[in-house]
């Protein structure tokens, strides 16, 4: 079968399955990437602790409600992210932590821009134009 | 309809109650297992619940867990969500009382079609237990039903110290009906006459249908008095409202009351021997007696009931 080329893997923020998800309710959009700015940076400190800590529960527990996060956000690359931080967590593999923490750094701190740009061109009225159009 | 949701990460929690706001759902949240556990436990709770499984403390499944250990609680259909994948996983869930899964991050299509299926469950739940108290002729409580409501009412009354009204009442020469009219004829007699008794009781009184043409009627806060009152109206009520081809359906009635102290039988036993009374006497009318006094009358029947 022949997929049709999907340029979502490209981007951090999946803007069009994620206004799919959220049923193309702008007002909840804005609210939700809201909630991510404020949640995130704490479950990414609360993670960071853990990790420093090497407790290997709160890992796991703390990748996996970001991972919830982020895959509702359809931040997938993100979410993988804290998946795997999430399996290290579970399985118990001290030597992959720091390795695994910082690419979800990397991750969300790519993801973080792209929220506040939509944000940003929601505020200014020209959503439509950003993400979307240029996908055709 | 009222459904629970249980989320510790608030986005997907904001997403499903959109959702579920969109499609007409009055929705409690609850950010955590305990949360959502308290929110179960109270009076009127939500019958659907979508649990995250995952979650610190107590866990969806848990919570799950905990709702099949609590019978004699209103069924919750519960929906766990879930990124675990592993066939065992599932396996896991079901056996802890889950009834369905919904993988994340959710498509809302799914979710709908989830939920309603929850919906159609909750429903033919809610037809099965209504089946299993009331009668299929007259809608009022079955015997068994009538039976627990009357013993719920002793537990109240002696801990609340108030009275219980007891009324057995019997149709008058039913079987001539039946046999004059027919079955069918009788049958909406029947249903007639558990209308104007329900229709003269207050809200809080239960009718049930006791035996074929005998119904037990519970009072809650009654003494002997007003139940006696109260039976006369009733039994007014039938011979003026209820007749087949000019021929008045009359009642007899057999009261009693109790503060909850004595045997549920014994009680049971003092009205109908009373119902009994009224018969004796010429029918169409009402006869009381206390249960203490009864205790040295002669003349009751054989116990009629098994509990």
């Amino acid at each position: 079968m022949v997929q049709p080329t999907d340029h979502s893997a490209e981007l951090h923020l999946n803007i069009v399955e994620l206004v799919a998800r959220v049923n193309n309710d702008q007002e909840l959009l804005r609210e939700l990437l809201q909630l991510f700015k404020e949640e995130c940076p704490r479950l990414l400190r609360s993670l960071e602790d853990a990790v420093f800590k090497e407790e290997m529960k709160s890992v796991e527990t703390a990748g996996h409600t970001l991972k919830g996060m982020l895959a509702s956000l359809s931040a997938t690359r993100a979410a993988s992210a804290a998946s795997r931080l999430e399996g290290v967590g579970r399985t118990g593999k001290h030597s992959q932590l720091q390795e695994a923490l910082a690419a979800l750094q990397s991750e969300v701190a790519a993801l973080l821009p792209e929220v506040d740009a939509y944000l940003e061109g929601e505020k200014r009225g020209c959503a439509d134009g950003f993400a979307l159009g240029s996908r055709g | 309809m009222k459904i629970l949701i249980a989320d510790d990460e608030p986005v997907q929690r904001r997403v499903l109650e959109s959702w579920l706001v969109k499609w007409g759902h009055e929705v409690v949240v609850a950010k955590d297992g305990a949360e959502a556990w308290s929110v179960l436990q109270a009076d009127r709770p939500p019958l659907l619940a979508i649990l995250d499984w995952m979650m610190p403390g107590m866990n969806g499944l848990q919570v799950c867990q905990e709702l099949r250990k609590s019978p004699g609680r209103p069924y919750v259909y519960t929906l766990l969500l879930t990124s675990k994948n592993r066939k065992q996983d599932l396996v896991d869930g079901l056996e802890g009382g889950a009834d369905d899964f919904l993988k994340k991050p959710f498509d809302s299509g799914e979710l709908k079609a989830r939920l309603e299926t929850g919906m159609r469950i909750l429903t033919l739940q809610a037809d099965l237990v209504f089946a299993s108290n009331h009668d299929a002729l007259t809608g009022l409580l079955n015997r068994r039903a009538i039976l627990e409501t009357l013993h719920r009412e002793f537990v109240r009354a002696s801990r609340e110290h108030s009275w219980v009204g007891v009324l057995v009442a019997d149709l008058d020469h039913f079987k001539e009906i039946n046999d004059t009219f027919g079955h069918l004829r009788g049958d909406a007699v029947l249903r007639r006459v558990a209308q104007i008794m329900q229709s003269n009781v207050r809200v809080y009184d239960s009718v049930g249908r006791y035996g074929g043409e005998e119904f037990l009627i519970v009072l809650p806060r009654c003494h002997l008095m007003i139940a006696t009152e109260r039976a006369d109206q009733i039994r007014r009520a039938v011979n003026k409202q209820c007749s087949v081809e000019a021929r008045a359906i009359t009642l007899s009635l057999g009261v009693t009351a109790d503060s909850g102290h004595s045997e549920m039988e014994r009680v049971l036993h003092v009205a109908d021997a009373a119902l009994y009374r009224a018969k004796r006497e010429g029918r169409n009318r009402v006869e009381f007696d206390t249960v203490a006094e009864s205790a040295f009358n002669a003349d009751i029947p054989q116990v009629r009931f098994d509990l």
